[in-house]
């Protein structure tokens, strides 16, 4: 208790010292004054006239001047001047050592870097609130499941029907408002130019009203903008204006042709609103009309809350619960209301975020625990080689705690240097990654903003490491036998041993695991698919809106199928509504009947050509015929496990009719190959029915063409004919099948590529902790070989002498990383489904790695120390 | 004026803790007080008066407070803390042991 009170005391008038010099300096002249007038008093009452007793009393104390100097450096003891001295001290002891001052910030910073990095998209995703005004009262509300990738489905039942949402906002007794939206698909967009493919996302009018957004440029969307005969208006994102709006500042007031009709832009939305779809970010806004108390929307919806004053999120869910209740009394469909927090991010896409953020989360604190023993390894071993410089200062009178100031300064000069070269190299990274928009429907942006707990949290990181590689050492420098250490250098310590080790370990730990999940990663994206992807070529085309019915998309279809099967350079080709694999616009699955068992059969819809074209073999029967496509006859083609399920295999179920649950028939006309139709499915193969396209023509429809040879010229081939077709048509999502299966799995991909670099990273850092240690122990023992050698050790005997220690330091960290590697795998596993991250080449492959650094950061230098001419070595330490 | 007896090195602390135990005062005061009390034996210059108090503040053991004094004038007093108040008993404690031990050394009989 008494020492805390004296602590606080001293630290209370210090701070002050160092704080509010004036006043200090104040204080000390009206002292002296104080005493110089009394003193004068004094005199004055002993006889003296005032004049006298004045001159007398400045007499007898002196140069008033020094006086004050004195107490201002007592009362100052941290004085700013002395700070700036240790500092400009500090940076030439660095100067003298720049190898060491650069690896240092080097290797820190690529620590801080990563950590910042990490955190500032985990800030992004899990604290940071809707895009709003006041968010704290806002919350997201869904069906069953809202946190779910099932979310994510437009049709899912996590979302709302249009008609249940009207209810809830018209019923309930706990919101200020609630409003709606849903991500519509991408839409034919024409503006001063060509037509371009954007998604668009539709909102109720209320929408912009609850959240407080208002309009950069122009208005956002309004209630009366719903409204029966309103004109038909959109409003832009900051980031759709940017990319298909060309910054225009005249765009308000324009028109723009969606899906063939005119749209006039009315508003700008400012930059700080990214939508409340997180991580995807939306382009267009439209208004879903209401008329006459209804929604004029057939989607299901997703639902935004603003609670009332005073009413927490369980009276708000109960509230809804109850409206839910009535609705199924009337209706007898089941329903469910969750409510979430209002986070940016949505929440079916939060629980895959965290899991990546985590698992990176884990990662870079490893690399920064790297860096931070590699540096304290670094510092340790310069400690050693200053030991006496500071034993010298000691006996010459300066106190342990200025030279703790002082080793302490230099630590955080390394460390704010780091700290700052990281958080600019993590923002530049992370401003690189939200420029990275994955072309999905809707484009996906990771959403960065470097706010406050961003800087703050580098700032800790930096100090982290400043406390974990600056100041122990510094302190373990302090504990010096002060003769002992000016007569002679120390011997390398033992707490070296404890740092190699660890640093060996956990760049083994990282490296495995690094390279184990890369290995997986990797594997998922090249697995065998079932068909051929290799040279075809893909094209979607819009035909939604007004204007195409089913009759004109299915004449359309059959158009262009026509037109490109016979162009040049194609070797096949054909219509789908779901791309096989990259799974971009799947079919309702649908029930069948067998023997009394029920099925779920995943639906294709696809036009003749498409087995050809992708080389799925035909293994039975035969493919559709142009005649199928056009008369959307009721004939079907299955695969191998659906004829497998049904009746004896591929042979017998030709001519076989399928009943569904409603009683349609579908006629087998042929059986082709299983193909893996739905990407990174670990389960066994799935029943498949292949349809004609002409049955039900999808508002999407992707043609694939399979080029005789090379695939680059017929990448325009699908939107030139359309255009001789319909000069408004436009094609998207022109590219590579390749290309695009490889975008499906890009997340993945870009985590293997991540936790690999980490691993390679960590590796560089151990190497780099290794060699300066070898270096290090080589140059003390140098006077130990050189006696051996002058008695006549060979130099391979001196290098062996020299690597058997670090070899079994190696050997231990090596083992002791294995060890944590397997816990690691354990964790890993949970967090990530169907990766098994314990792998066997990836441990071969780090031995390998981790053996060849470690190889050459301790033989180098022992070759080195061999090849030292004994003589003068022992000649140079004589003069020492 | 007789010339003042040096301080013994390290009693100066000691005195000032003393007469600051007794009530809060000021600078001027403690000097004149120790002259008093000592009957004008030991008599300290304000150069070593106040960088002693100022490093005993800074230490922790005295407080330092402005007040008025009688005829109204603001001054700085100092107080003893209560970790002041430990040290003081040391210091006269370490005193007394020493003051002692030199007396016995001082009257040893001689030949």
């Amino acid at each position: 208790m008494l020492r805390l009170e004296r602590w606080r005391d001293r630290a209370r008038l210090r701070l002050r010292g160092l704080l509010r010099r004036s006043s200090v300096e104040q204080d000390i002249d009206d002292e002296l004054h104080f005493h110089l007038d009394q003193q004068t008093a004094h005199y004055v009452a002993g006889g003296l006239t005032p004049e006298d007793a004045a001159r007398a009393a400045r007499r007898r104390f002196g140069n008033p001047l020094s006086e004050r100097e004195r107490l201002r450096d007592i009362d100052i003891p941290f004085h700013i001047d002395l700070w700036w001295r240790d500092v400009r001290f500090a940076c030439r002891q660095l100067q003298r050592s720049p190898a060491y001052a650069l690896v240092t910030v080097v290797a820190l910073a690529i620590g801080v870097g990563a950590n910042v990095t990490i955190f500032s998209f985990a800030n992004g995703w899990l604290v940071r609130p809707l895009d709003a005004r006041d968010p704290g009262r806002l919350v997201r509300i869904s069906g069953p499941g809202g946190d779910t990738m099932a979310a994510g489905g437009i049709d899912d039942e996590a979302n709302i029907l249009p008609a249940d949402y009207l209810t809830y906002r018209d019923r309930n007794q706990t919101f200020a408002e609630l409003a709606a939206s849903h991500p519509g698909g991408p839409t034919r967009v024409r503006w001063q130019g060509p037509p371009e493919m954007i998604p668009v996302m539709w909102v109720t009018a209320n929408y912009f009203e609850l959240l407080g957004v208002p309009g950069a440029l122009g208005r956002p969307i309004v209630p009366a903008d719903a409204r029966f005969g309103a004109r038909e208006v959109v409003v832009l994102s900051d980031a759709g204006w940017r990319k298909h709006f060309h910054e225009d500042a005249n765009v308000v007031g324009t028109s723009v042709v969606l899906n063939g009709i005119p749209h006039e832009i009315v508003g700008v939305l400012p930059a700080w609103f990214t939508g409340t779809y997180a991580p995807m970010v939306p382009q267009i806004y439209r208004p879903i009309p209401e008329r006459g108390g209804t929604l004029a929307f057939n989607f299901r919806l997703q639902l935004i809350g603003r609670l009332g004053l005073d009413v927490s999120r369980e009276q708000a869910h109960a509230d809804l619960n109850r409206i839910a209740a009535q609705l199924t009394a009337g209706d007898g469909s089941r329903r469910a209301i969750e409510i979430y927090p209002g986070r940016n991010v949505v929440p079916f896409m939060l629980t895959p975020l965290v899991a990546l953020t985590a698992l990176f989360g884990v990662i870079v604190v490893v690399v920064l625990l790297i860096a931070c023993d590699n540096v304290a390894i670094l510092t340790a071993l310069r400690s050693a080689a200053r030991t006496r410089e500071i034993a010298i200062r000691l006996s010459l009178g300066a106190s342990r705690s200025r030279i703790i100031v002082q080793l302490a300064i230099e630590s955080a000069l390394l460390c704010a240097a780091a700290g700052l070269a990281g958080t600019a190299a993590a923002f530049a990274s992370a401003r690189f990654a939200t420029q990275f928009y994955a072309p999905v429907p809707m484009p996906f942006a990771l959403t960065f903003k470097p706010d406050w707990r961003v800087v703050s949290f580098a700032a800790l990181a930096s100090a982290f490491a400043l406390v974990l590689c600056g100041l122990v050492p510094a302190l373990k420098t302090l504990k010096t036998d002060l003769i002992g250490a000016v007569r002679r250098m120390p011997a390398p310590r033992a707490v070296q041993e404890g740092l190699v080790i660890a640093q060996v370990a956990l760049s083994t730990m990282l490296l495995i695991t690094g390279a184990a999940l890369s290995h997986s990663l990797i594997g998922r994206t090249t697995a065998a698919v079932g068909f051929t992807s290799r040279g075809v070529v893909m094209s979607s085309l819009a035909l939604d809106g007004e204007g195409y019915g089913a009759d004109r998309r299915r004449s359309l279809i059959d158009d262009v199928l026509s037109r490109i099967e016979r162009a040049a350079g194609v070797a096949a080709a054909a219509a789908v509504a779901n791309v096989p694999a990259a799974n971009n616009a799947p079919v309702k699955p649908l029930v069948f009947r067998s023997g009394g068992q029920q099925h779920v059969v995943q639906i294709n819809l696809v036009s003749r050509g498409l087995f050809d074209t992708l080389g799925i073999p035909l293994v039975a029967g035969r493919d559709f015929l142009p005649s199928d496509d056009r008369s959307a006859s009721s004939v079907g083609i299955v695969n191998e496990t659906l004829a497998r399920q049904f009746w004896a295999g591929a042979a017998a179920a030709v001519g076989q009719t399928l009943a569904d649950d409603r009683g349609g028939l579908v006629q087998v006309i042929g059986v082709v190959r299983d193909s893996e139709q739905v990407p990174a499915r670990d389960q066994a193969a799935s029943p498949w029915l292949y349809r004609p396209i002409a049955l039900d023509p999808p508002g999407s429809p992707t043609f694939l063409l399979k080029p005789s040879d090379a695939p680059r010229p017929l990448l325009g081939l699908v939107r030139s004919t359309v255009t001789t077709l319909d000069p408004d048509m436009v094609a998207y999502n022109v590219m590579l099948l390749d290309d695009r299966l490889l975008l499906g799995l890009v997340v993945i991909r870009s985590a293997a590529i991540a936790s690999g670099a980490m691993g390679a990273l960590a590796l560089l850092l151990g190497s780099i902790g290794l060699y300066a240690t070898m270096s290090f122990v080589a140059h003390q023992r140098r006077r130990e070989v050189a006696v051996r050698a002058a008695l006549g050790a060979s130099p391979a005997q001196v290098r062996s002498l020299l690597t058997k220690q670090p070899a079994r330091w190696t050997t231990s960290g090596f083992v002791v990383g294995l060890g944590l590697a397997v816990l690691a795998s354990f964790g890993l596993s949970r967090v990530l489904r169907g990766v098994s991250p314990w792998d066997p080449a990836a441990v071969l492959l780090s031995a390998a790695a981790i053996g060849a650094s470690a190889f050459i950061s301790t033989y180098l230098p022992a070759r080195r120390a061999s090849a030292l001419d004994p003589v003068a070595t022992l000649r140079d330490g004589m003069e020492a | 004026m007789s010339r003042p007896a040096d301080l013994v090195q390290g009693t100066l602390d000691l005195l000032i803790l003393k007469i600051v135990a007794l009530e809060p005062i000021n600078g001027w005061s403690i000097s004149q007080r120790l002259t008093q009390v000592s009957r004008d034996v030991l008599q300290v210059s304000h150069g070593s008066l106040y960088p002693a108090l100022h490093k005993l503040e800074q230490e922790g053991w005295i407080k330092a407070e402005w007040r008025a004094t009688e005829n109204n004038r603001r001054a700085k007093f100092y107080s003893l803390t209560r970790s002041g108040r430990r040290q003081l008993e040391r210091e006269a404690a370490d005193w007394k042991r020493l003051s002692a031990a030199i007396s016995l050394v001082v009257q040893l009989p001689e030949n």
